[in-house]
């Protein structure tokens, strides 16, 4: 399904209508929950892969930074102060 | 015959193309990383090299997961860019070197390296922020040879194969009937990691020891395993393997000329580097 956000048309359509969306490509109730939710955590634990992943949270206009936040439960500004820590 | 007169390493990260299209580069964020590349700019204006091969991963454009080459190379007479889903504006088409891309191809598959090759190949921005940053503006005086590799799904190709496969594109050019003066790029990387709990993981002294070896002792980055690759450099950090390809097919006396390393790009260590080789 993230692959065919490629395609503006598709992104247009997701964003009309998401569950819609979703039961076009026959995703379960767990699946469909997790797309609605942007829960990047459980679509990477049903085998997605984040670079098909980033397709969907960029339609909800999030960067890798709000995606990296999201993911550890932390906010922007302390996900971008974890990354300028690693400059040592 | 052609000759490979340099290697340089790259990121490739969308976000710099999103810098480039909003023309953010003397902004403070931005400036550290793009005042770098001037050297670069440098070089390849006085080498004029006509080709450019350029070592990078797809990231969902051309492959969809269910069907992902271990090392493809493209054999088009142009490469086109797409909208991969976040808006950023398709660039123009990259003018392509069939006759080099097949013979590379077949070179490569004599010396044991059994290659997909793409008539037709779509090119993301693993391919396209690398000529941005070093080919700015529209004016690309280049020939372009798009090597794909599979850093998405796993298994991905070992490290020491990445290395060896280097090797075999470096002969590969060198018995290339032509005069060809050609330029290598290894893109991608330095450490970061995407996905998970561990998102946002860079590793500093992984990444100046990768810079370093890149030049005296690839092999030393080529026995880590993918799996070494992944804790050291993060998930998305094994994208030094194209590093390692790069530099595998610098068969000459190498000589650092430019290095450049920022922390942190979007999610990224940057790493530049220009590396001439002579014959």
């Amino acid at each position: 399904m993230c692959y065919s956000f490629n395609k503006e048309t598709n992104r247009d359509e997701f964003h009309a209508d998401p569950r819609a969306y979703c039961q076009k490509f026959a995703l379960d109730q767990d699946l469909t929950a997790a797309v609605l939710d942007a829960d990047v955590l459980a679509l990477l634990n049903a085998g997605g892969s984040i670079y098909y992943l980033a397709k969907l949270t960029g339609i909800l206009g999030w960067d890798m930074q709000d995606v990296g936040a999201r993911q550890s439960g932390i906010t922007r500004e302390e996900f971008e102060a974890r990354l300028y820590e690693a400059r040592g | 015959m052609a000759r490979i007169i340099g290697g340089i390493t790259t990121s490739h990260i969308p976000a710099i193309g999103a810098a480039i299209a909003k023309g953010l580069q003397q902004e403070a964020y931005w400036k550290p990383f793009f005042d770098a590349y001037p050297p670069v700019h440098d070089w390849l204006a006085e080498h004029r090299p006509d080709v450019a091969i350029v070592v990078y991963n797809d990231h969902g454009l051309n492959y969809f997961l269910d069907t992902i080459p271990t090392f493809s190379i493209g054999a088009a007479e142009e490469y086109h860019n797409e909208d991969e889903g976040w808006g950023l504006r398709p660039v123009a088409p990259f003018p392509g070197f069939p006759e080099l891309s097949w013979h590379l191809i077949e070179s490569a598959v004599d010396d044991g390296f059994d290659i997909t090759m793409c008539q037709e190949m779509l090119v993301d921005h693993g391919f396209v922020v690398p000529h941005q940053l070093l080919w700015p503006g529209n004016d690309r005086p280049i020939k372009s040879v798009p090597v794909c590799i599979n850093t998405v799904i796993h298994p991905l190709p070992r490290p020491d194969r990445c290395l060896a496969l280097g090797h075999a594109i470096g002969k590969a050019v060198e018995s290339f009937p032509g005069d060809e003066k050609v330029v290598i790029l290894g893109t991608g990387g330095l450490s970061h990691q995407l996905d998970g709990e561990r998102a946002g993981f860079i590793n500093r002294e992984f990444d100046l020891q990768c810079m370093n070896a890149i030049v005296d002792d690839p092999e030393w980055i080529a026995r880590h395993s993918i799996l070494d690759l992944v804790e050291k450099a993060g998930a998305q950090g094994v994208e030094v393997i194209q590093w390692l390809i790069m530099r595998g097919a610098l068969l000459g006396d190498i000589t650092e000329l430019h290095r450049n390393y920022h922390i942190p790009i979007s999610n990224t260590g940057a790493g530049l580097m220009l590396l001439e080789n002579t014959r």
